[in-house]
């Protein structure tokens, strides 16, 4: 593959900015040959190689280092791509969104640099791993949890800038996030929150300041780059209580959805409840051509016998409840009354009680691995992609995206992954679309599903939470109160703050002056 | 010079009773393979229903060598991700292929 730069930049111009970067982060951490790059591809994505190509690597150990960078790139007006760990796995790896863009990896920086036992925080470089932080806070004995993933090989930081999920009380970590450390695209360091005072010790308590507050500014953005996160951590409760239900009929979603809704938004559960269907299980712990050899998505005749083998239904609903323990059995009467309104089945019941081994993953906040075997179901070559619009959690709209989604998968030939996963007020409606990378004509369908899935949400005034790179432009565009309002609002921002479009060109839609209207 | 901390900036240095902080250490296979290849992760499984479970867990292999090791590591392989230099410095992946090379049985 031709080596890829910015399309505005000769190739001497953009060798001058290598080599000042190497006089910041010394010769060994700038990486341009072509082996060097090859994990900066996106390893599990639909587009073609060459559309997220990035040029160069370099890779900063510090905040210092980032700024001196970042005045570099103004200098050289060289694009970069921050990228944490570079784990987003199915919304584009470690890859930019524009070719020929330099990845600025953050990996080298993975100290934690605090874990507040008594205030139950920790403040983090963006390198530090959901493993690294666990095994951080083992080894010392701290009585915290932190919020880990479906699969933890990401970034702690990273994931929360992204909005990404758990299922422990801090499961949405966004809203969790209190403190950033940034550098600004002009190379300036900043401190959000009550970090903004010199030596105040509240920066990671409280998450406003004195008249504005940027921390939302700084995620899914390219206005700065992260260098330091506050980030509150669940206290270890005294036990932990799973509910789960295996929910036999496709359309029991509805009921399920609006019966847990007002348990979610009283506070009874704390923390985001996470229902999937049996295919979800099914694909994350096998492969499609041990059930299904034939063309086009496991026919639905055949569900009944697959959901039998596992001891499936159709949803799988589990919720937790943290605390004291009498505490979690009247909240678990609570739940367990508003199902009774619609099913005589009973929960099953797991008890956890401090001091027991935590059961692994994102429900106990231990990290694991294996959910990312979802790459495979359709081939050894696999990749996967997700749709995920934000939806109010009414039955009728709940029943009627199932029923447009499902249809959309089967015409376009693809197994139906759905999951839902409840917050206060909303539900998060994940797709996962699950297809072999050497498979063009899979691929093609794969394209054809996504963005048919996008229209549709957007004719029902539906949008996504997050995106794979390829389609960030087309995300953005859905947004489009009062012709666009926002966008505009965004690239006036965009502008200002980065007036040489030196960082993250093309993030979530948002593109530089430079660039915007020549994008590639 | 890799893993070298900086001074904590004034706002940190007052840290609160009960603070505990950590310099990353330099990864050895537990830290920058384990979590896929050991404990029931993603390619203990994978590897599992490919070559049966007795080739499952690379600790307990003798079948890699150097060079093959290097090679998944730094390009992947199927589902495997590469790794860059960044997550795996040349340095660290030398003293991995080390720690895979010597038998089983000499392992903790």
């Amino acid at each position: 593959m031709p080596r890829a730069l910015p399309h505005d930049l000769s190739p001497g111009r953009f060798d001058a900015a290598l080599r000042s970067f190497e006089g910041v982060v010394g010769k060994p951490w700038v990486l341009s040959g072509e082996e060097d790059l090859v994990p900066y591809a996106d390893a599990y994505g639909l587009a073609s190689p060459g559309d997220h190509a990035p040029s160069a690597v370099v890779a900063p150990a510090s905040a210092e280092e980032v700024q001196a960078i970042m005045r570099l790139a103004n200098q050289h007006r060289t694009p970069l791509w921050p990228i944490s760990r570079g784990k987003n796995y199915g919304y584009g790896g470690a890859a930019p969104r524009m070719a020929g863009t330099v990845i600025l990896d953050l990996g080298r920086m993975r100290r934690i640099l605090e874990v507040d036992v008594a205030r139950g925080y920790c403040l983090l470089e963006p390198g530090v791993s959901f493993y690294d932080l666990y095994d951080h806070l083992i080894a010392n004995r701290i009585p915290l949890w932190a919020s880990t993933p479906g699969n933890a090989l990401g970034s702690v930081v990273g994931n929360a800038l992204e909005h990404g999920l758990g299922y422990t009380t801090t499961g949405d970590r966004a809203a969790n996030v209190c403190g950033l450390e940034v550098v600004l695209p002009t190379g300036e360091l900043v401190r959000t929150g009550m970090g903004a005072m010199t030596g105040n010790p509240c920066w990671n308590l409280y998450k406003y300041s004195y008249g504005a507050s940027f921390d939302q500014m700084f995620m899914q953005s390219g206005l700065g780059v992260v260098t330091k996160m506050g980030c509150w951590l669940m206290p270890e409760p005294d036990a932990a209580l799973e509910l789960k239900m295996e929910v036999p009929n496709e359309e029991d979603i509805g009921w399920v959805i609006e019966a847990l809704a007002p348990l979610r938004m009283s506070g009874v559960v704390q923390s985001p409840i996470n229902i999937g269907n049996f295919m979800r299980v099914i694909m994350a712990s096998s492969q499609r051509d041990q059930w299904h050899r034939g063309q086009g998505a496991i026919p639905d005749a055949m569900f009944p016998e697959i959901m039998k083998k596992y001891g499936l239904g159709w949803w799988g609903v589990g919720l937790m409840l943290y605390g004291d323990p009498d505490v979690v059995r009247a909240q678990a009467a609570q739940v367990k009354r508003a199902f009774a309104q619609h099913t005589p089945q009973p929960f099953q019941e797991t008890w956890w009680r401090r001091g027991e081994p935590r059961p692994p993953g994102p429900t106990h906040g231990v990290p694991i691995s294996f959910p990312l075997r979802i790459a495979n179901w359709a081939g050894p070559n696999g990749g996967h992609l997700g749709f995920s619009p934000i939806l109010p959690p009414e039955r009728g709209v709940i029943l009627e995206q199932l029923k447009r989604a499902r249809a959309l998968f089967r015409d376009f030939g693809f197994d139906f992954y759905g999951g839902f996963t409840l917050g206060e007020r909303h539900v998060n409606q994940v797709n996962m679309l699950a297809y072999a990378k050497d498979d063009p004509d899979m691929v093609r369908r794969a394209r054809g599903l996504f963005e048919a899935l996008m229209r549709d949400a957007k004719g029902r005034n539906f949008g996504e939470y997050r995106s794979h790179l390829s389609y960030m432009d087309a995300v953005a565009e859905t947004y489009d109160f009062n012709g666009h309002a926002l966008q505009r609002l965004n690239e006036t921002v965009k502008d200002a703050l980065d007036p040489n479009g030196v960082l993250a060109p093309g993030k979530q839609g948002v593109w530089p002056k430079r660039y915007r209207g020549k994008r590639t | 010079m890799r893993f070298v901390s900086l001074p904590l900036v004034a706002g940190l240095a007052a840290l609160a009773t009960g603070a505990i902080a950590a310099d990353a250490p330099p990864r050895g296979y537990d830290a920058a393979c384990g979590s896929c290849h050991e404990n029931n992760g993603y390619g203990v499984q994978r590897l599992a229903e490919r070559l049966g479970k007795d080739k499952a867990r690379l600790s307990q292999r003798t079948d890699l060598p150097a060079e093959y090791i290097r090679g998944v590591v730094r390009r992947g392989f199927l589902s495997m991700p590469a790794m860059s230099k960044v997550e795996v410095s040349d340095a660290e992946l030398d003293g991995i292929v080390r720690e895979l090379s010597r038998r089983p049985a000499s392992r903790p």
